[in-house]
This record gives C-alpha cells, structure tokens and sequence, in this order.
C-alpha cells in the first residue's frame, strides 16, 4: 500500500527534521533511511529531498555543511539540526499525535 | 570498453545530468556537488549489486527524478527579486566567464559617473530656484552608489547566480541602447 504523494509532502519536513535529530546526515542517507523506514511504501523521487532540504535551510531550521565521504573522499554536504529545527520538530510531532489521537478516537466509536 | 574509459563517460555523464538542472534551475552550483554525491552513491550501491554500469547510471538518474519536475522544485527555492528578473531567460549561471576585467569594470564605472554627473548637471538647470535640487542631487548620488556597489559586488561575486543575472540583464539593455 503505497502513501499518497501529497501525504508523502505533508510528512517529508517531520521526517527530515526526525532523522536529523538522530545526529547530522548528508542527502543520500537520509533517502535511504526514508527508504528503510516506510518499507517501500514511501514513493519518494530521491531528487526531490533536496529541495525541501535547501528549503529548511533558508528557514533556518536545518544548516549544512561540507566534509568529505570517508569510502572517496568526495566532496559530501552534511546536514544538522538547529534549535529552530528541533522546536518545529516538537511542533509537528504534537501536530501528527493530535491527527493520530482523532482517528484513533474515531476508529473506537467517539464522535 | 576498459576501466579508465567507463569511469571517463561515466564521470561526463554524471557532469552533463547535474549541469541540466542546475542551469536551468538557476540554484546555486554547489548544488552540482550535492547532486553528483547523490548519484555516485547510487551508482556504486548498484555496481556492488552487480549492475553494468551504464544501467546503473539510468536506474541512479530514474530514481533521482524527473529533470522537469527536479528543476521546479529548485525554482520555488529563488527569491522574488531572482524570478522577476530572471524568469524566462536562457543563459548561463554567472562564471567566470561572465566576470569582467579590471579595465571594464573601471570604463563602466566611468560611464557611470558620467552619466550620473550630465543627469545632475541637467537636473540643476531645469529645477534651479525651485529649492528642490539639493534633494534631488542626493538621491542622485545614492541612486549613483548602489548602482556602482551592484557592479563593483556581481563582479566580486560573479557566481552568485541572482546578482550575475541582474547584471547580465542590465549590461544586455545597455548593448541594445
């Protein structure tokens, strides 16, 4: 059962900013930590991660910085949370958990 | 084909699909890093599952995305000030290509303070008496500066890819007038 894209949209700034606040990461790994944790249901285009992370850092909630992939040495940008990223991550986890508390009620019976 | 020569396309290859993006696009280049790190990572996941290698280029890239799409959601990270000026225009991101040489920069400035100076000059015979030259001969001089420091700065920072673009825009209108 694949997520609806538009869902995928709406969760993509939690989710980035969860995995950030795990420790920094770069592009590629953070895909494929998306990619592990949704078991494939998660149809994402890799590519457009990276703009919603140059998004996140223009908000200043996220910042990056350049290192080097230790396998290569290639050049490789490395993301960060920021204090701003992780109070919005608390903001937008109490957002999910009140969604998910509504449908839960719902699904026993409450109206 | 040998090694040396599949790492050669496949480096160019790489090179011309981040290029595409990033110009049209107009974000910043450093971007091309980050994109080129993204697909060596795929590409080498593939190659140690045995994929040939230009097969795992094209499932690297598909799974990039659409080019279209990509350079749409970049586009939505530009200013306002970026897409009023720049939408619509086939051109370069500013290199050094487009970074002018000391003497242009000094004939321009020149240019500049002539023209500023007639437009003063004018200004003062038209509006003298009237009492209102001195603010107008200051905002002159401001209107003067700012353009100057945009030159003098686009020329500094030529791969700023939105001040190239407003100086690639201003010196194309001089050219036609």
């Amino acid at each position: 059962m694949n997520v609806p894209k538009d869902l995928v949209a709406a969760a993509a700034t939690p989710l980035i900013l969860s995995i950030l606040s795990h420790g920094d990461s770069y592009g590629y790994e953070i895909i494929q930590r998306v990619h592990l944790l949704s078991g494939g249901e998660m149809e994402w285009s890799d590519g457009m991660l990276y703009p919603i992370l140059h998004r996140l850092e223009k908000r200043g909630l996220i910042e990056s910085y350049w290192g080097e992939a230790e396998e290569t040495g290639r050049k490789r940008k490395y993301y960060r949370l920021h204090q701003e990223g992780a109070e919005e991550l608390r903001l937008q986890r109490s957002h999910w958990q009140s969604l998910h508390g509504m449908l839960q009620q719902l699904e026993g019976g409450m109206a | 084909m040998n090694k040396p020569e599949q790492e050669f396309l496949l480096h160019s290859a790489v090179d011309r699909w981040c290029q595409q993006i990033v110009d049209k696009s107009r974000t910043d280049r450093t971007t091309i890093d980050e994109l080129q790190d993204h697909l060596y990572c795929e590409i080498e996941r593939q190659l140690a599952n045995g994929v040939p290698i230009k097969e795992a280029f094209a499932l690297a890239t598909q799974q990039l995305g659409d080019p279209t799409l990509l350079n749409a959601e970049f586009a939505k990270n530009r200013s306002l000030l970026s897409k009023l000026i720049c939408e619509g225009e086939e051109h370069q991101l500013a290199t050094e290509k487009t970074t002018m040489s000391k003497k242009k920069l000094q004939q321009l400035t020149i240019a500049n303070l002539i023209l500023f100076a007639v437009i003063i000059a004018a200004t003062a015979w038209i509006l003298d008496g009237t009492g209102t030259f001195t603010q107008i001969s200051l905002l002159m001089y401001a209107l003067w500066f700012s353009m100057y420091m945009s030159f003098y700065a686009a020329n500094r920072q030529s791969d700023k890819s939105e001040w190239a673009c407003l100086k690639q825009k201003v010196l194309n209108l001089a050219r036609r007038g």
